[in-house]
């Protein structure tokens, strides 16, 4: 009887906190920024990643750990996906900041589709007013731009 | 939602540096993220992740977008949004026009395939 003794490879990613995090190879390579590190060999024991905290890191390793899974059906999969975008929108953008820096493509598209649903059918006063933005344009800008996309202005929520 | 927390305590170890994450904290704080009201800086993301998010509502949706912010109409302007709302084959569309399609941005392309109908295949077919 053969026993099998391969090891399981371990990268150490260390967050802009400085945390430490121990986890699988297989795991950390699904971000293509990881990958492309340890594939230029620029990577030596501790992979830095000053753009990540560590309270986003554990949210992503625990969305990497369920994708690498082959065994989670694509029902249990997507299950999973809307599961973990049922978070603050202040989350989630710190997060599409993550995956967008570590190139994880489905994990930054889940997060951009929940934050595209929130603003289907919204005024831009409402959008401005749930999301922090400055309208930076004069009125005569403003008035400007709107005329030139009359229709997209009519039938929207009410605020 | 009980699947969405996975246990780490097996196969990885965090190790909590000097600093602890007092760093998160703070740059939340800066960030003006209001965590009572839910409020967030939306502005904060590059713009291509903007685009990305404009680009995953609906084409009413992008054009309105344009009135929200200078960044978000340069956002809700760009080829990234607008490659989404051609048609997937325009590109052979275009190929087989008469006369050459001549446009500046993806936008700009959408409203003129849309505004004026082009002659295809040496004038034989006119595109809807």
């Amino acid at each position: 009887m053969a026993t099998t003794t391969t090891e399981t490879k371990m990268l150490t990613l260390c967050t802009s906190d400085k945390q430490q995090f121990q986890i699988e190879e297989t795991i950390a390579l699904q971000a293509v920024t990881i990958r492309n590190m340890v594939e230029d060999e620029c990577a030596s024991n501790v992979i830095p990643l000053p753009n990540v905290n560590s309270k986003i890191m554990i949210q992503i390793i625990e969305y990497l750990k369920k994708h690498v899974d082959s065994s989670v059906s694509k029902e249990d999969m997507e299950k999973f996906d809307s599961a973990f975008v049922e978070k603050k929108l202040s989350e989630i953008f710190d997060i599409i900041l993550a995956a967008n820096y570590l190139n994880i493509k489905n994990l930054l598209d889940i997060c951009c589709q929940r934050v595209a649903d929130v603003m289907k059918n919204k005024s831009p006063e409402w959008v401005r007013r749930t999301f922090n933005i400055v309208n930076d344009f004069t009125a005569e800008e403003e008035a400007k731009i709107r005329k030139e996309h009359e229709w997209a202005f009519e039938g929207v929520d009410e605020d | 939602m009980l699947e969405a927390t996975v246990s780490f305590s097996g196969e990885m170890n965090i190790i909590v540096g000097l600093e602890g994450s007092n760093f998160w904290r703070e740059n939340a704080g800066e960030r003006g993220i209001g965590e009572e009201n839910g409020v967030s800086d939306l502005s904060s993301l590059p713009e291509s992740c903007i685009s990305e998010i404009i680009s995953l509502t609906s084409l009413t949706d992008a054009c309105r977008a344009t009135a929200i912010s200078s960044a978000f109409k340069s956002a809700a302007d760009s080829d990234t949004v607008w490659e989404k709302f051609l048609p997937s084959d325009y590109t052979e569309i275009l190929s087989r026009s008469v006369t050459p399609v001549v446009y500046s941005t993806k936008k700009e392309l959408y409203f003129r395939l849309n505004d004026t109908p082009i002659l295809l295949d040496g004038g034989n077919l006119v595109n809807q």
